[in-house]
């Protein structure tokens, strides 16, 4: 999520007006060369995040059995 | 002389079945209801066996058991206990507060009879 | 020398070798060895998102505004940086609630609603059509580019051929074709089209490849590398403007609208929710896609200013009129590169016909479950729902669906394409597919999104949209009166589509995007907020909310409580899919439950739910609750018991949660635990408790019985008048012990709920009075008196007769027990308030000893009587009595001092006095 949000400040008014120059740098417009790093950089980071993620993580334990019977429950009511 | 049984329990269909039965083969019998009037009971005339429901009002069956074994005096009553609860809990429970025998309800007649002369010693 | 028939003959070659692929896939598939089964296919299965709008429009667009056709991928590799959490909760619900669609997904979330999958499907197609439409374009330019080999000829140049010369006409009908062959092959469109998807990621390879074949042979051939071609296209100042910002119009507004419009594009166009969400084999595959996908992108993208600088180098826009969305094809051809011409045709073609073979795949599935079959089902003269074969039924649909929406594309080519630029029917397109999002995203994060709420997003956004963007776009073509896009509706100012409630300074995607986003979202919580769910609803949401925490379908499972047989069962979901694959189907839930299917036996909840999720794989899970219902005798569960399984659940979650959080304190969680521990131990013991007594009271009178049997039987002199006393009790106790197994049963009967209650308009008057009547003989017997009292009106109360009745008796038999003979005074009376209705039995025996009147309707308990030995009766009667009672939405109590008799009361809910009755009875 915070990787996301880097990437949309990055790709974005005002930190991408600073490349919009139109200025070569190697021969290669400084614009290009910046969007295209900064997209080949945010594709390696999110890469190795996202392998790194665990599966179970995001997972809760499975309902409880106990409670979903309700004739118990009622037989006491 | 003819001994004496006391008879608790507290269905009086029961304790006329069990009356019936001991006067047959020639017992004497007193009867009481509940726990309380058992005691009583065996302070106004020592039984020589008592033949004791565990389910009893007012102090059960187990309590009284209990109760005649903490006396010296009475140490030589016979006890047999009747349940109909026939758990193995129950039975230990009975057996290990001093009852000398355990029958479950319903019981065959025979059965307590040929118990109760074999403890008082009449099944010659 | 590129002559028609060297161009047919290979395109039509590499659509052979495309059905040959499908054909080894879905073969591979029914053999079980699936060739799609990895994330590295899954990703270039994605890949479908670069149509031919990416492998010759982005040149075309970078021609004209430089790095401006980069948020259209940007955007997406920011998305997949939220796939992990995002994508795959979608695939775990659409898993396991049998998503066929987008439409059935939003449709199933809302409450299985059958209006919303439809309106979600009509969005779909009319916001899609042009994006097909688009697709035929370019293949029908590039076809007419490559036809004039090796003469640079624009489309525009030469003449408008005949329809039934019209490359186009054929490219779509065989395109029909393919999909059909391998799109419609089964009927459950959740069983994975595999074939189809190994021919789309072949397709995305052979693009990549020949986009890259251009990049390198323009930047690397006819330029000795980038620095090389971008410096001498820096020489030239109308080129210069492309390397800055200043090329891209609409600015940094434009910029972000275009991210977020591919952002939401790449999630909820139905063609990508096709691939990535319902041909989705594993959703582990996700993890590597997560990031492959974004690099296919990045790597596609690479060439493109190259290729677009290089062309207006060579083809300086003074002197050649060539159009920059042809620059990938023209250049080559220039080059008089033979072979790389015809190979970037073919990556076109691919790009293309990949889109609109999911694309169509995605919307034939939709349209069919989502619109025609709701209204075939509702329509009853079609009897859909007893026709016995429905799949070939459903099968016809889904094809024909397929040919006309290619059809449609067409038509729309034909009429409209030619004006548009390839790339705003694209983004066209995506604005259509944004709508979507707010409902998906907000339904899988926020329970409270409602039905209601989503309806009025959804519809009012999509007005929005064909209003700002959809309509001018016709009025540009000249199909509508153009006068409204300049002058505003109706001519007022306020409703200029590109300048709505005078908004300016966006341009006309921005600006679209903005006003339908807002009042979609706007709408969606708004409504949401003020909206009330129903129960089905409710409970959709919270599967959908919480996909990662229900593991399986066991509340679901519940919601139906009607009852059929498996073999009903079985013959509707046959009728749908045909006998073997149902037979099928249900050997496999058989075996995964390791249960036997009796045929005849009726089947268990768990089963109906598994049968109506197999068909909404096939028809959608709006239409498969309406066929389900229709073989479930009796209805699904009321809406109260709804609630209580989703109390229970919420309370379960938050009950888990909160244990999740105290594990940390490791203290704190062992007493719970311990707690817990003693009450299921509590819980053990009282129904241990429970089955001794029973016994025991079932053992009492045995005893007497077999006692007094033994003593007459081993006894035959016994004198007449014993013989006959005994043979009384005998008769007595059998009496007792029937009674006490009746009331044992009914007692268990009444909790188990297996009482069938007859519940009517009753006067509890009358149910007094035969209470009385049926009493008296035992008061009589008991010479005990018995007395009514009764109001003059009826007391009508909705209640069970025969069980209120049995109330009354119970209540008054037990006074006439406990009273003395001849003193014995009962007293019923029977008092009615405003909306209660009291009934009282007053008697003047002995009394209840305070502490003990709150147990006297507990199971078994008894009064000891301190005159009698032993009281009458089970010790069930007040049980049963309270349970009644309670039942009818009432209460009972005693008031009882020792010595001076009790009085037993009960109160029910009074339905209407006799006098409100007649008034409303008027009113009729």
């Amino acid at each position: 999520m915070g990787l996301v949000l880097v990437g949309v400040l990055a790709l974005n008014y005002p930190l991408l007006s600073i490349f919009a120059s139109g200025a070569l740098l190697f021969g290669i417009p400084v614009l290009y060369l910046y969007l295209f790093l900064f997209w080949a950089g945010f594709i390696a980071v999110a890469g190795l995040m996202i392998e790194a993620e665990d599966i179970d993580e995001a997972e809760a334990p499975a309902l409880p059995t106990t409670l979903t019977d309700t004739t118990e429950r009622d037989a006491q009511g | 002389m003819a001994k004496n049984i006391l008879l608790v329990d507290d269905e009086p269909n029961i304790v006329l079945s069990l009356e019936f039965l001991m006067k047959r083969v020639g017992y004497g019998v007193q009867i009481a209801a509940d726990g309380d009037a058992a005691l009583e009971a065996v302070k106004q005339q020592r039984p020589d066996l008592i033949l004791l429901d565990v389910s009893l009002p007012k102090r059960d069956g187990f309590n009284v058991c209990q109760t005649i074994r903490a006396n010296p005096e009475w140490n030589d009553i016979r006890i047999i206990m009747l349940t109909a609860k026939g758990r193995d809990v129950e039975y230990e429970k009975g057996l290990a507060l001093g009852a000398d025998d355990y029958v479950t309800k319903p019981f065959a007649t025979q059965e307590v009879v040929d118990k109760v002369r074999a403890m008082l010693g009449d099944d010659t | 020398m590129l002559r028609d028939s060297v161009i047919l003959l290979v395109g039509f070659a590499y659509l052979g070798v495309l059905f040959g692929i499908a054909y080894f896939g879905d073969k591979r598939a029914d053999a079980h060895r699936s060739i799609i089964s990895n994330p590295y296919i899954f990703t270039l299965s994605i890949a479908v998102y670069c149509t031919a709008w990416t492998f010759y429009g982005s040149v075309g667009r970078a021609a004209n505004s430089g790095v401006g056709f980069l948020p259209i991928y940007l955007g997406p590799t920011l998305m997949a940086a939220l796939w992990w959490f995002l994508l795959r909760k979608i695939i775990r619900i659409a898993k396991t609630q049998r998503i066929t669609s987008i439409a059935d997904f939003i449709g199933s979330r809302y409450g299985k609603s059958a209006m919303l999958g439809g309106l979600v499907a009509v969005i779909a197609v009319v916001g899609i059509m042009p994006y097909i439409s688009l697709q035929l374009k370019a293949i029908s330019t590039s076809y007419i580019v490559l036809q004039n080999y090796p003469d640079l000829v624009m489309p525009y140049e030469s003449s408008a051929s005949a329809l039934w010369e019209d490359t186009t006409l054929y490219v779509a009908l065989l395109l029909a074709a393919f999909t059909i062959l391998f799109g419609t092959r089964h009927i459950d469109a959740t069983e994975r089209h595999e074939g189809m998807v190994a021919a789309i990621a072949f397709e995305s390879l052979v693009k990549l490849l020949a986009f890259l074949a251009v990049g390198v042979f323009v930047t690397f051939g006819l330029f000795s590398g980038p620095a090389d071609l971008f410096t001498r296209a820096a020489a030239v100042p109308e080129l210069a403007s492309l390397m800055s910002f200043e090329g891209m119009s609409g600015g940094y507004a434009s910029w972000l609208s275009l991210t977020f419009l591919s952002m939401m594009a790449i999630m909820f166009l139905p063609r990508q929710f096709q691939v990535a969400v319902v041909e989705n084999v594993n959703e582990d595959h996700i993890r590597k896609a997560a990031w492959l996908f974004p690099l296919y992108l990045l790597i596609i993208n690479l060439f493109v200013l190259p290729i677009a600088l290089g062309g207006h180098l060579l083809f300086p826009s003074h002197t050649f009129s060539v159009d920059p969305d042809t620059y990938v094809l023209t250049v080559p051809m220039a080059e008089r590169q033979e072979g790389l011409t015809l190979f970037v045709f073919l990556g076109g073609l691919s790009a293309a016909t990949g889109m609109v073979i999911v694309a169509t795949i995605a919307l034939s599935t939709m349209v069919c479950n989502d619109l025609v079959m709701p209204v075939l089902l509702r329509i009853k003269a079609l009897a859909l729902t007893e026709r016995k074969d429905v799949s070939s039924l459903l099968l016809g649909i889904r094809r024909g669906t397929i040919i006309v929406v290619l059809l449609l594309g067409y038509l729309y080519f034909r009429l409209i394409g030619e004006s548009y630029a390839l790339v705003t029917i694209g983004l066209v397109s995506f604005a259509a597919a944004a709508q979507f999002a707010p409902a998906i995203l907000l339904g899988i994060f926020w329970k409270g999104a409602s039905r209601r709420g989503a309806m009025a997003g959804l519809s009012t956004g999509f007005v929005v949209w064909a209003y700002t963007l959809l309509l001018p776009g016709f009025a540009k073509s000249g199909w509508l009166p153009v006068d409204f896009v300049e002058q505003g509706l109706f001519g007022i100012e306020l409703l200029k589509p590109y300048a709505l409630f005078g908004l300016t300074g966006l341009d006309p995607i921005a600006h679209a995007v903005f006003w339908s986003m807002l009042v979609n979202v706007g709408l969606l919580i708004g409504v949401s907020l003020f909206s009330r769910q129903s129960a089905i609803e409710q409970i959709q949401a919270a599967f959908f909310v919480d996909a990662f925490r229900t593991s399986n379908q066991e509340g679901q499972a519940r919601f139906w409580h009607g009852s059929t047989t498996v073999s009903d069962l079985k013959g509707l979901v046959g009728r749908f899919m045909g006998a073997a694959r149902a037979n099928a189907e249900f050997a496999t839930y058989a075996r995964r439950r390791g249960v036997d299917l009796d045929e005849q036996g009726s089947a268990d909840p768990g089963l109906v739910n598994f049968a109506e999720r197999v068909l909404a794989g096939a028809i959608g899970a709006a239409s498969a609750r309406v066929m389900v219902s229709s073989v479930v005798k009796g209805e699904a569960l009321s809406i109260e018991g709804v609630m209580q399984i989703l109390d229970e659940t919420s309370q379960v979650m938050e009950y888990s949660r909160q244990l999740e959080q105290k594990s940390r304190e490791l203290e704190a969680a062992t007493a719970e635990l311990r707690a817990a521990n003693k009450r299921l131990q509590e819980l053990d013991r009282m129904k241990d408790e429970f089955v001794s007594t029973v016994s025991h009271e079932l053992r009492t009178p045995l005893t007497s019985i077999r006692a007094f049997s033994e003593i007459l039987r081993s006894d035959p002199d016994l004198p007449k008048h014993k013989r006959q006393e005994f043979l009384e009790i005998v008769v007595k106790e059998t009496e007792r012990l029937t009674r006490l197994i009746n009331q044992v049963l009914d007692l268990a009967k009444i909790e188990a709920r297996h009482v069938e209650w007859h519940m009517e308009d009753v006067d509890l008057r009358q149910i007094i009075e035969d209470a009385v009547a049926a009493v008296s003989q035992l008061f009589n017997e008991r010479k005990v008196a018995l007395k009514s009292q009764l109001p003059p009106v009826a007391a009508i109360v909705n209640a069970d007769r025969d069980r209120m009745i049995q109330v009354v008796i119970n209540l008054l038999s037990n006074a006439a027990k406990f009273c003395e003979p001849k003193l014995g005074r009962v007293e019923v009376s029977l008092v009615a308030n405003q909306d209660k209705l009291r009934v009282a039995v007053v008697d003047n025996g002995p009394g209840i000893p305070s502490d003990q009147a709150k147990h006297i309707f507990e199971k078994f308990h008894q009064v000891a009587d301190q005159q009698m030995s032993k009281p009458r009766g089970t010790g069930l009667g007040l049980a049963i009595t309270k349970l009644i009672v309670e039942h009818h939405g009432g209460k009972i109590w005693v008031e009882s001092t020792l010595g001076q008799g009790s009085k037993f009361l009960f109160l029910l809910p009074a339905l209407q006095t006799i006098a409100a009755r007649a008034a409303s009875s008027r009113n009729h």
